[in-house]
């Protein structure tokens, strides 16, 4: 009631289960970040977002990705912290607010970079 | 700048204020409150039965968002349990994407103060803080809604949700007209009650001002029968609905003298409230909140609910969550209808109902619950 308004038809209710793929989402064009994205967080973003987020980039943020909003950042943590076996602190959840920041994050977690969190 | 999410301080007022500025700027009614900085000591539950906690996101200088944490004591398995209801959040993200990350925030800080944390209402499963809380795989359900008409053809003719087209409207007004609405009500009603048989025994109900001993000796004799109920004694009772909380009529429900039960009645004219968007001008009834044992439930309610009639409201409401409620609720005729009054606790919280529930306890709930009783 108070968060942004969202599509409800976008959302399984109840279960958990991360929104489908298929979403309206609009991705920066333009000068576009040389590191490349992990493809596992690519991967994570593309099951969140949709597949419209094929060429992420480490600048991609809400400001980038329209459907990022405050409801599918808890899709993308919980699948984040599945996918690369790392638990968040709830502060630093609200930090988490663009592909680099996210990169970075779990970087320091694995040590070097996001496909080593997990193991 | 990073976000910080911390109880709230005095110096933040500025803070809120601006951030209340910029939603109200973009047209949202929303607003982050403040603590009252008059109070110097940290409140307690074990000196306060209810006691309420602003959390904010603090980004630097400003504030982004906020959240209330209203806790008090439920019974549970035969002890206390320190429950947190999540309360009002207002965020930012509503109007700059930059904070989308300030409500899961929030929520997850919250429920490290504490784990045994619960939401209602919040407008339905379709508001967004309730989706936000399916997302972080909270459980959820629906509080029971029931209702009962008891002048069919004003009802018709003034609730919001008969009028919401032009089809609707004719229907609502030819009904009304024709006296079958009437006709129709008292048939359902008669069905109802030749389906429920022995009518609930009558008994005597008076209005007092407050709860005292006698609401103590009630609370310990039906709390294990709940599996899961906010603490209901005097000094809860007392700080939930105060004296000087007019609007409230609490019925103390006796039979051959013997206390049964207690019951929270309320009539309200619509017209000029908050509930006037659904209810137009008609006198609407709640049975606001109510404890008995089990067994009893239904000659309580049926107290509360002539106590309504005769107060001339045009339609009875209440939410209960409890199945011999629900079960009272039908015996005295009312109806089930849609609720939108969501229901939705973590993972602790879904635990103790699960294990209370196989012993055959059940979450006593009803719409005093969360954030107190209705602020109209």
């Amino acid at each position: 009631m108070r968060w942004r308004p969202h599509d409800a038809s976008a959302t399984k209710h109840g279960d958990g289960a991360p929104p489908a793929a298929a979403r309206s989402v609009a991705v920066a064009q333009g000068e576009r970040a040389t590191m490349s994205v992990d493809p596992r967080l690519q991967a994570v973003f593309e099951a969140v977002f949709g597949r419209e987020v094929s060429q992420l980039s480490e600048q991609d943020s809400p400001a980038t990705i329209e459907s990022w909003d405050s409801l599918n950042h808890v899709y993308l943590i919980l699948a984040l912290e599945a996918e690369f076996g790392v638990q968040f602190d709830a502060e630093e959840i609200a930090n988490l607010i663009s592909v680099g920041a996210i990169q970075r994050r779990l970087e320091r977690a694995s040590g070097s970079s996001p496909a080593r969190a997990a193991s | 700048m990073t976000v910080v999410v911390r109880r709230f301080r005095t110096a933040d007022e500025p803070a809120i204020e601006r951030l209340n500025g910029r939603l109200a700027a973009a047209g949202l009614p929303h607003r982050v409150g403040h603590e009252d900085s008059r109070r110097g000591e940290e409140r307690r539950l074990d000196t306060e039965p209810i006691i309420q906690r602003l959390y904010v996101a603090a980004a630097g200088e400003e504030i982004r968002g906020g959240i209330w944490l209203r806790e008090q004591l439920f019974w549970s398995e035969g002890r206390p349990v320190r429950v947190g209801w999540t309360v009002y959040p207002v965020a930012e993200s509503l109007i700059d994407g930059k904070a989308a990350g300030v409500p899961a925030s929030l929520l997850f800080s919250l429920l490290r103060q504490e784990p045994h944390l619960m939401a209602l209402g919040m407008g339905g499963h379709a508001g967004s803080f309730a989706k936000i809380l399916a997302a972080a795989r909270w459980a959820g359900s629906s509080l029971p809604f029931f209702f009962s008409l008891l002048h069919p053809s004003r009802v018709l003719r003034r609730l919001a949700y008969a009028r919401t087209t032009r089809l609707r409207r004719m229907l609502a007004d030819g009904l009304a007209a024709s006296g079958l609405a009437w006709t129709a009500n008292k048939l359902l009603i008669g069905a109802s009650a030749v389906m429920r048989g022995r009518p609930a025994r009558q008994c005597t109900y008076s209005v007092v001002d407050r709860f005292d001993a006698w609401a103590d000796h009630l609370w310990e004799r039906c709390r294990d029968s709940y599996g899961f109920i906010a603490a209901r004694d005097s000094r809860a009772l007392n700080s939930l609905y105060p004296e000087s909380f007019r609007c409230l009529t609490r019925l103390r429900v006796q039979s051959s003298g013997r206390d049964l039960g207690w019951i929270c009645a309320r009539s309200i004219n619509a017209l000029g409230t908050r509930l006037e968007r659904h209810f137009g001008n008609l006198r609407v009834g709640i049975l606001t909140d109510g404890l008995a044992h089990p067994v009893h439930v239904t000659e309580v309610m049926e107290a509360g609910f002539r106590y309504l009639v005769d107060d001339d409201v045009d339609l009875i409401v209440t939410y209960q969550s409890h199945p011999a409620w629900c079960a009272a609720a039908s015996d005295i005729g009312l109806m089930r209808g849609p609720s939108n009054c969501a229901f939705y606790r973590s993972p602790a919280v879904e635990d103790l109902l699960t294990r209370a529930a196989a012993k055959d306890r059940y979450c006593h709930l009803t719409r005093s619950d969360g954030d107190g009783p209705e602020p109209v």
